[in-house]
């Protein structure tokens, strides 16, 4: 009910992104539900058109593009979350850490931090992917990762901000030990940056691992996500546009849902 | 001034030999052999580990690096594993392509983003801010590549008004052949930065319209476009310098990206290659020249920052 109230008082755009979303992740929690097998191949049935009995067309290998689609959300959607909880995870851990004990710990983590963001990031995940097996469970790690750098330096100015405050001051002097005090009471003030943060974070996961599939190191045959049906839909791009199309269209969507999400989170940490 | 300038050259150089480090351990712990592109059915075992110690493979890594960077200091960038020409050679060529795609795009996007930022400032809330603000949401969530598949689509196979591939027709060496080829892979990197500039400019504008000098302008009766286009933009785009100094390493890797779709023949392209074929010397290289560039990046804007405005260095 809470929830409800809090949804109905949103703006427009934030409840379109919000529905929207849902029904993505539905879409792809409940692919297997659709009758059409994503893997199964009828070549004498190969790009055929957006038609009833297969509302999105064929592949070249006559597979439904539909279902391919719902699987390659369920891929997308899971590269997209896992690998926000990991960057958002070591993130605000290396922020909280860094903006709580200062001094040359904060220093060392800090350059740590300028270094890893002077490498352009997508070429540094370019050539971890290229190197380590192909698969999910690598690239979510990689870009996990990867991109941690920008949430930890947002975490740590909130954290040193709030540090001094008084009652942190007061919990420090009758002995509760950095860890406590840490776990406590910082990171229940920087949530609300964290949430932002993540909610960017899972667009940006999800368009890195579109550009990997796209180059052919993302998500491998013949498991797709959006971004290496994509890579496939190149080669048949004058000839058969809509398998461009409906993937592209697709990462679009999801992508600015979460931004249009994060940004309404930060207006909300504003107020 | 000196001082300053000084200050920051030597920040950037343990920066540079970090980045230098990283890009060599990053090739050391990656599987694969590099002499594999040299051995044929014919070879004998004992070929091959002549050809690893040639290549210096069997000595340690930290004599590896050292040689590596010694080497790289004099010039010598050692060759390419996979077409066997200097690296260093090859890096020449290709970063004037890159540097002028991502000059053209960050001049494209930081005027389309001032003019668009100033636009929605003027009536916050009006149709021309949502309309912007709806477009820049979208811009920062469209794949570049997915957007350069759609432009080459629309542009080149259905309409044929420009050129699909390349940065110059074979034969022709002209401007206006070598403007339209730029067409596209600019829009395409240019994209983003257009969506987070307007927003950054958007905002500013919107602080700076408080300030009391706007008040005593328009009490004189200036005209409204002097104040927004001349007073107004020009006090909001001085920290612009930071934000295109921050948004280099995601131009740089937009412009690999953007090369490798567009065949332009840059270092983005160069690099990419280099990882899918393991070619560890270029990889090496492509990876210090790409961070280096994204040092030196920041490094001017600093510095172009501090001369701009003097107030930065009694701060410092």
């Amino acid at each position: 009910m809470y929830l409800l109230k809090r949804f109905y008082k949103q703006p427009l755009s934030t409840k379109l992104a919000i529905v929207t979303l849902l029904i993505l992740v539905m879409g792809a929690v409940a692919a297997d539900l659709y009758p059409a097998d994503p893997y199964k191949t009828n070549i004498a049935n190969s790009l055929q058109s957006p038609s009833w009995s297969h509302p999105f067309g064929t592949d070249d290998l006559g597979r439904d593009y539909f279902a391919r689609i719902l699987h390659g959300g369920r891929a997308t959607l899971t590269v997209g979350l896992l690998s926000m909880a990991i960057s958002t995870l070591v993130g605000t851990t290396v922020g909280v850490i860094s903006g709580y004990f200062g001094g040359t710990l904060d220093a060392i983590l800090m350059r740590l931090v300028d270094l890893l963001m002077s490498i352009p990031s997508f070429f540094l995940i370019l050539i971890a992917n290229a190197y380590l097996k192909p698969g999910m469970q690598n690239i979510i790690l990689i870009i996990g990762l990867f991109s941690w750098m920008g949430i930890s330096r947002m975490v740590r100015s909130v954290t040193i901000s709030i540090k001094e405050r008084e009652y942190i001051q007061y919990a420090k002097m009758i002995g509760n030990s950095s860890k406590n005090i840490m776990l406590i009471h910082v990171l229940r003030n920087v949530a609300g940056t964290v949430w932002v943060a993540a909610s960017i974070q899972v667009a940006n996961a999800i368009l890195m691992e579109s550009a990997l599939g796209y180059l052919g190191l993302g998500a491998t045959q013949p498991t797709a996500s959006w971004g290496s049906m994509l890579k496939k839909a190149q080669e048949y791009l004058g000839s058969h546009f809509y398998l461009a199309v409906f993937p592209g269209m697709l990462i679009v969507i999801t992508v600015l849902c979460f931004n249009v999400i994060g940004n309404r989170m930060k207006e909300g940490e504003a107020q | 001034m000196v001082r300053l300038i000084l200050k920051r050259i030597l920040q950037a150089i343990p920066m540079l030999v970090a980045v230098s480090i990283i890009s060599f351990m990053l090739i050391q712990i990656a599987p694969g052999d590099p002499v594999s592109a040299y051995i044929t059915p014919e070879s004998q075992p004992a070929d091959i580990e002549l050809m690893r110690e040639k290549m210096g493979l069997n000595d340690s890594i930290i004599t590896q690096y050292l040689r590596w960077s010694s080497s790289l200091l004099r010039g010598d960038w050692g060759y390419s594993y996979s077409n066997h020409r200097p690296v260093a050679e090859q890096i020449v060529e290709r970063v004037p392509a890159t540097l002028m795609l991502m000059g053209s795009a960050l001049l494209v996007s930081i005027v389309s983003g001032a003019f668009l930022g100033v636009l929605s400032a003027i009536k916050p809330g009006g149709w021309i801010d949502r309309l912007v603000s709806l477009g820049s949401n979208i811009a920062i969530s469209i794949p570049g590549f997915w957007l350069a598949m759609v432009l080459l689509y629309l542009f080149s196979l259905k309409l044929g008004w420009l050129p699909s591939i390349g940065m110059r027709s074979i034969g022709v060496n002209t401007t206006t052949d070598l403007l339209k080829h730029m067409i596209m892979p600019v829009i395409v990197l240019s994209f983003q930065d257009t969506a987070i500039i307007s927003r950054y400019v958007r905002s500013r504008v919107m602080e700076e319209l408080k300030e009391d000098y706007v008040l005593t302008e328009i009490a004189y009766g200036a005209k409204k476009s002097d104040i927004y286009f001349r007073s107004v933009l020009r006090n909001s785009l001085l920290p612009l310098i930071t934000i295109v100094g921050m948004s280099l390493p995601r131009l740089l890797s937009g412009a690999f990206i953007t090369e490798s779709i567009f065949g332009w023949p840059g270092l983005g392209q160069l690099g990419i290659n280099a990882v899918l074929r393991y070619d560890y010397s270029m990889i090496m290289a492509t990876t210090l020249i790409a961070s280096g560039l994204v040092i030196l990046g920041s490094l001017l804007a600093d510095i172009l920052y501090g001369v701009i405005d003097p107030r930065i260095q009694e701060l410092d």
